[in-house]
């Protein structure tokens, strides 16, 4: 038994008998109860439940029920308003909150939310299974046991070292249950853990939680889909705010017959509503949407489609797609042909393609081969040339004429909204096409009584419902009066009230000739479509588990690697003569071989930069005038000074961009960080919170890649809609930019808010300290590196002297 | 148009609100834990909140993004490129003080330290010279045009620093001397950051509401 750093060993902590009874309960709440806005509504109330020790107990119920609530509060992340709260038999709160309790009960409490990559905290699997005993303070050679068992566990040991970001939604849930696992965890709530998950994905978690039921963990399993609970000993519904026990069949029955305000059941794969009613309380909601349905059903003012009906609205031949840097290709000579007044579906499973095809079909991308028109318009036109064929994109101005005639619908578009009001958020689209200010307000009020709320013209987007966000965003791009649109799983995370409000659009929309093309996992949805077009994913080389033959410099001790590289980066400035150059050269390649970077790859990274660098080497040339004249043409001369000073300057940049590329792929930005750390920690004797900047550092570097992508995601929606940022009119550039730059800030809070759920989860605490997976040993090696480095420094300095 | 009762109630709400955030619109957020009525006082009893750490992390993320875009907006010189940070830097100062604000600038550069050392160097440079004076100033006057003042404020700081940091620095680059820097490189230099801080500027303005906007709905989650 490995000895816990707890007052309490483990080993009794959550099988100690309570005074009243013999059983052991790992969950007792006690008439206990939760208002988010201050005792107006109540959540939860005077609600009682025991849990016992190593049971597997499903809780369901729609949204609103109290359901996540109530899980946040047996996994000791938040407190209720009152009542009394006991986990793994310690009392955390009861009528105040009891913070040691706490810290000591969550070390045993692991939890795992729904988003997959929210939990995620570092780019290295074992680094992100690691966070959670390092947190712990965990002795570092026992973190190392705690990793690899947990990671056997689940079932990951052959991806210790791989990238979770790049891992499918299933491996990136079972990261995080060994996240937990490694914590020692005795129990784990998960809440809507398969949400976002296909149905491989959901097999392999719900495999790994029997197998830790079996091992004794309790499991408390939030969920709203029937497979899921129906895997549990205990299903608990949850109605109000109010717990009901249910057995086998009176669950299936409460899933079959759904009671009103029920949570849309999508058929394959089971997804999530987190987002509420778009109509928004409860109470209200059964007299709202009868009322909002007779609105909507009265025929608002609706734009018929220019496009001719004999010729396919939009025409894509051959497609066939790579990203660049891709060993497979993402799509293979794909074709669609879609009439105006048509529904398509094109439905498959993650990874098919679907999103790509939808971006390419919009414009976004431009695919390798193939033709598209819209419209009877080239938007991309293949080209011969020699044998092989290419496509290229239309012009800039047709383009954009073009793609006023597509509409574009990106996944969960409400992450795009940026403007003051709705109204203003809606105008975006024809602001950009350069309408008339009446126009303009005419097309706005128009989209939104199509879409049913007018009513919300005024009010902030950020002040809205998920769903109401949702239709904002479908106004927006509904504001541009688009021949075809093209929907990117549009009801995503929808209830049924709003599943159906969508539905009604597009059915309002093809009976005036608008063609829609609807990306969709959902085969109620399909049934909706005039023609279904599948797509399969293209088989792709199995993912090996890459053996890392450390290279030399990888061996190193990072800090060593980081200082000597750096300051002979600085130092190389310093470099004025022949035969410093010669030296600096010599070290380059030294490096090169040091770190097995072979010359193309070297070129292929710093060629941005030597576009510039030869500008810098032209004006050099023509600034520099002493020294003899080698050739002149008029006021323009080459000396031979002017020569060898640019090809030196030239050499010198070329050189640190060099050695910088060379450490960054040398040595893991995590070994970089460790490294900046540690060499900071006297700053930290002055008072500089070292520890905390050093995690932030981390997870910054961490969120770069999925910031990056969110910000490519809303810069093409909002292109979509006529907003680029990089040419046009300055005002409009301005516009665009603010256009981005609000959703994208939007984005960022929301991950922040999830992050800090996600620390709290793992126990972390600023100011006390953590102990680390890896160690940094300062050997003979770093010495030497260290030394060859001062050496060159010294040989520079000294010729630059002499 | 029809308003329905709830919407009514809701929207006049939000017009209390708006209208408290009118009188003094506010980017300020305080960085306690996520819901203090519900807090178990744990996640929020050490030296940082995981709030805090979180929102930096998420924002150093936003600057690093945003430190690598690229936007040619000087005809003139095309090669002379604009990079938003600058206004990640101003709206995390604005929102979370002169701390958040010099975490921002600083991390949010030095990815860019083992591309362009020197370069970076100076990058920090200006983005503290911009977004620390802002913020400073916002502190003792935050609405919107205490907002304007901070960034007039701090541009001119930073166009100061610029120029040193170019005089400096572009003799290591070319073979110029300070002065022939001075005669050659500032008169195209100067237009440039000026324009680039305008654009800062006027887009950091634009955002004001609806990021306040946005910070006030997650505040209240």
């Amino acid at each position: 038994m490995i000895a816990e750093p707890s007052h309490i060993p483990a080993s009794q902590l959550c099988r100690k008998t309570t005074v009243t009874s013999s059983i052991a309960y790992a969950v007792q709440l006690e008439h206990i109860g939760f208002s988010y806005d201050r005792g107006k509504t109540w959540t939860l109330h005077d609600l009682s439940l025991h849990i016992e020790q190593g049971s597997y107990v499903a809780i369901v119920g729609a949204n609103g029920s109290g359901k996540s609530t109530l899980g946040r509060i047996i996994a000791g992340l938040s407190t209720p308003d009152y009542g009394t709260v006991t986990l793994c038999n310690q009392q955390v709160f009861q009528q105040q909150a009891f913070p040691k309790a706490y810290r000591q009960v969550r070390r045993h409490i692991g939890v795992v939310f729904q988003q997959p990559d929210d939990q995620l905290v570092a780019t290295v699997v074992e680094d992100d299974v690691a966070f959670g005993p390092e947190n712990l303070h965990v002795p570092s050679d026992q973190i190392r046991q705690r990793v690899d068992a947990s990671l056997q566990q689940v079932g990951l040991s052959n991806r210790v070292h791989h990238n979770p970001l790049a891992m499918s939604g299933g491996q990136q849930q079972r990261v995080a249950i060994a996240g937990m696992l490694a914590m020692h965890a005795k129990m784990l709530i998960l809440d809507e853990p398969c949400a976002m998950l296909d149905t491989q994905g959901r097999k392999e978690v719900l495999d790994v939680l029997h197998q830790l039921h079996d091992q004794g963990t309790t499991i408390v399993h939030i969920t709203h889909g029937l497979e899921e609970a129906l895997q549990a000993d205990r299903i608990i519904a949850m109605h109000h705010g109010m717990p009901q026990e249910l057995g086998k069949q009176e669950a299936i029955d409460f899933f079959t017959h759904p009671q009103p305000s029920q949570p849309y059941q999508p058929s394959q794969p089971q997804q999530t509503s987190y987002l509420q009613s778009i109509d928004h309380s409860a109470t209200q909601s059964h007299a709202q949407s009868n009322q909002s349905n007779e609105q909507f059903n009265s025929q608002p003012a609706i734009w018929h489609s220019q496009a001719p009906a004999d010729q396919p609205v939009l025409s894509a031949q051959h497609i066939s797609f790579r990203f660049s840097g891709s060993a497979t290709a993402t799509l293979d000579a794909m074709n669609l042909e879609v009439m105006s007044g048509t529904i398509t579906a094109i439905r498959g499973d993650n990874g098919s393609g679907k999103s790509t095809f939808a971006r390419i079909l919009s414009g976004i991308y431009t695919p390798q081969t193939g033709s598209i028109s819209i419209c009877g318009l080239p938007l991309v036109s293949e080209r011969t040339t020699g044998t092989k064929q290419h496509s290229i994109k239309a012009k800039r101005k047709l383009r954009e004429q073009i793609r006023t005639h597509i509409g574009y619908v990106m996944q969960h578009p409400e992450h795009q909204l940026f403007a003051e009001t709705v109204a203003e958020d809606v105008a975006f689209g024809p602001t950009n096409q350069g309408l008339t200010p009446e126009h303009i307000q005419q097309r706005v009020h128009e989209a939104l009584a199509l879409v049913g709320i007018e009513h919300l013209a005024g009010l902030s987007p950020f002040a809205l419902s998920g769903g109401q966000q949702r239709l904002v965003a479908i106004a927006g791009v509904l504001a541009c009066h688009p021949d075809v649109v093209i929907w990117d799983e549009p009801t995503s995370s929808l209830d049924a009230d709003a599943t159906a409000r969508v539905h009604s659009i597009m059915q309002e929309l093809k009976a005036h000739g608008i063609a829609s093309i609807i990306i969709t996992h959902d085969e109620a949805e399909c049934s909706l479509a005039d023609h279904v077009v599948t797509m399969r994913k293209l088989d792709a080389p199995d993912v090996q588990e890459q053996h890392h033959h450390r290279s030399l410099l990888q061996q190193l001790d990072p800090r060593a690697t980081l200082v000597a590289t750096l300051t002979m980066m600085f130092t190389t400035f310093a470099v004025n003569s022949p035969l410093a150059l010669a030296i600096t050269g010599l070290l380059c390649l030294a490096m090169m071989a040091a770190t097995r970077t072979s010359p193309r790859w070297l070129i292929r990274s710093i060629h941005p930069f030597l576009a510039l660098f030869a500008i810098m080497w032209v004006c050099n040339l023509w600034f520099t005038q002493d020294g003899t004249v080698l050739w002149s043409w008029g006021a323009l001369s080459i000396t031979d000074m002017g020569l060898w000073l640019a090809t030196l300057y030239f050499c010198r940049l070329v050189a640190v961009i060099a050695f910088g590329a060379m450490l960054i792929h040398a040595t893991s930005t995590v070994a970089l960080i460790d490294a900046m750390h540690s060499l900071m920690t006297p700053l930290s004797k002055l008072g500089f919170h070292t520890d905390e900047l050093a995690l932030v550092a981390s997870l910054a570097l961490r969120f770069v890649p999925t910031l990056g992508k969110e910000a490519q995601d809303i810069m093409n929606a909002q292109a979509t809609r006529g907003g680029s940022i990089d040419a046009g009119a300055s005002s409009k550039r301005l516009r665009a930019m603010a256009a981005i730059v609000v959703p994208v800030f939007a984005g960022a809070l929301r991950h922040a808010d999830q992050l800090a759920l996600a620390l709290d989860a793992r126990c972390y605490e600023g100011g006390t300290g953590r102990t680390h997976l890896r160690q940094m040993v300062f050997t003979w090696k770093d010495a030497v590196y260290m030394l060859i480095a001062l050496a060159d420094i010294a040989a520079i300095v000294w010729l630059a002297f002499n | 148009m029809s308003v329905s009762k709830i919407e009514q109630s809701r929207a006049q709400q939000t017009e209390q609100t708006a209208t408290q955030h009118e009188s003094s619109p506010s980017l300020q957020v305080p960085l306690g834990n996520h819901d203090d009525r519900h807090a178990t006082g744990v996640g929020t009893s050490g030296r940082w909140s995981t709030k805090r750490i979180a929102v930096y992390a998420l924002f150093v993320a936003l600057a690093i993004v945003a430190s690598f875009i690229e936007l040619p907006i000087f005809p003139a010189a095309p090669f002379l490129k604009y990079d938003p940070s600058g206004i990640i830097g101003l709206v995390a100062g604005f929102a979370y003080g002169p701390a958040a604000a010099v975490i921002v600038s600083v991390l949010g550069f030095v990815p860019h330290l083992f591309t362009n050392p020197l370069g970076a160097l100076m990058n920090i440079a200006i983005a503290l010279a911009l977004s620390v004076p802002a913020s400073l100033l916002y502190r003792n006057k935050h609405t919107r045009p205490g907002a304007l003042l901070g960034i007039i404020c701090g541009s001119v700081i930073a166009l100061i620093v610029a120029i040193l940091g170019n005089l400096l620095i572009t003799p290591l680059y070319a073979h110029m001397s300070v002065a022939q820097v001075a005669a050659m490189i500032i008169p195209i230099l100067l237009p440039f950051n000026v324009l680039k801080f305008v654009i800062h500027g006027v887009v950091t303005f634009l955002i004001y509401k609806p990021i306040s906007n946005v910070l006030a709905s997650t505040a209240n989650k």
